[in-house]
């Protein structure tokens, strides 16, 4: 992995604006929700069809105990949907000092082995998710 | 030896994908009459999507696609609440209840807008680790953006549309994304379909026959 630092080009997408946006706009909607607009609640069509949890399955749920400040509960609600909060926190406050330090963005560029390897990592956690949910009886 | 034999040249940063190999912007991005650019580009994506994503331009950004993304979203949703309104035995809770048809009318934009972003963002993930592809977050954004933008309206056609238009974005998402990013087609299929079964996906695949079941259902309670 060469992780390089450098300035953004002229029509570059500016990755850090893009994502803090779309992380700020999603906790809002889901804070909204929380607030008591009601929409019809979410079937997972995989448990309706097989009787197993989908590695999506308590997504909702998980956030609306991160909402609560419940992290434990997150955690066991969807571990998966859990930690991918925990990185995009991680992610705002690194792209909140870059955004208002104008600072030069991270831009690292993986070979192709450490692109095998993060791939069979994600799957791993999929699958480790799947397997957690499934034991857990849900 | 002199020192330029000693010392590769300084390090350049990678150079943005142009719109060349013969890539053009979609009838979308192009000047005219917004209802006829509209309708050609689903055209274009819903009956020749291979030739459609092998011309896109890759770059362009992301407003134009993300309008006609969420034009083809509500056009399909409203069309879909007036079938319902239509059908003789009614439509679902929500369409009847005013407050959660007003809910739904300024979450459904902004929930879609939020999740292009992240399902794209997924899509080019796997893109790049299960396809090998050098592309930017951009290409696979504007894929994911025209092939909803262009099945969704799908959804007015009564008890099939979803179904239908879940399993031809599939399809059409599995070739824009082997054309635009110049990956094999196996590959892209497996990067598309990957979330699709893992991950509730198949409400896609089987949303559609739900609601025609429960509108059979309904139908069968009022006929007997």
């Amino acid at each position: 992995v060469i992780a390089g630092w450098r300035r953004l080009q002229p029509g570059e997408l500016d990755h850090e604006r893009l994502w803090m946006l779309v992380g700020i706009a999603a906790t809002g909607v889901l804070l909204a929700l929380r607030m008591g607009a009601s929409l019809p609640p979410v079937v997972c069509p995989f448990k309706l069809l097989t009787g197993w949890p989908c590695v999506g399955c308590g997504t909702t749920r998980a956030f609306v105990a991160l909402a609560d400040g419940a992290v434990g509960t997150a955690v066991r609600l969807n571990p998966l949907v859990t930690l991918a909060a925990g990185a995009w926190l991680a992610w705002a406050g690194y792209a909140g000092i870059v955004l208002l330090g104008d600072f030069p963005r991270l831009r690292p560029a993986l070979s192709r082995g450490t692109q095998r390897r993060a791939a069979w990592t994600v799957l791993a956690t999929v699958v480790a998710t799947w397997i957690f949910l499934m034991a857990d009886g849900r | 030896m002199s020192d330029a034999q000693n010392f590769p040249p300084p390090p350049v940063p990678p150079p943005l994908p142009g719109p060349g190999n013969g890539r053009v912007p979609p009838a979308w991005e192009q000047p005219g009459a917004a209802l006829q650019r509209f309708v050609e580009t689903a055209r274009r994506v819903l009956t020749e999507p291979a030739s459609f994503y092998k011309a896109m331009s890759r770059q362009g950004g992301l407003g134009p696609p993300l309008v006609f993304a969420v034009v083809g979203i509500v056009v399909g949703s409203l069309g879909s609440f007036l079938t319902q309104l239509m059908m003789p035995f009614g439509g679902f809770g929500m369409a009847h209840d005013a407050g959660g048809f007003a809910a739904a009318l300024v979450l459904v934009p902004i929930i879609s807008v939020i999740g292009l972003f992240i399902g794209s963002g997924i899509l080019h993930v796997l893109l790049m680790l299960v396809a090998g592809s050098k592309q930017t977050y951009e290409t696979s954004f504007r894929v994911l953006a025209y092939t909803v933008g262009s099945t969704s309206p799908l959804n007015i056609v009564p008890f099939v549309g979803g179904i239908i238009g879940g399993v031809w974005a599939l399809v059409v998402l599995i070739l824009g994304s082997a054309e635009a990013h110049e990956v094999p087609q196996g590959r892209a299929a497996v990067a598309v379909l990957l979330p699709a079964v893992v991950c509730c996906g198949l409400g896609v695949l089987f949303g559609g026959a739900l609601l025609a079941l429960i509108f059979g259902a309904a139908a069968a309670g009022l006929a007997s």
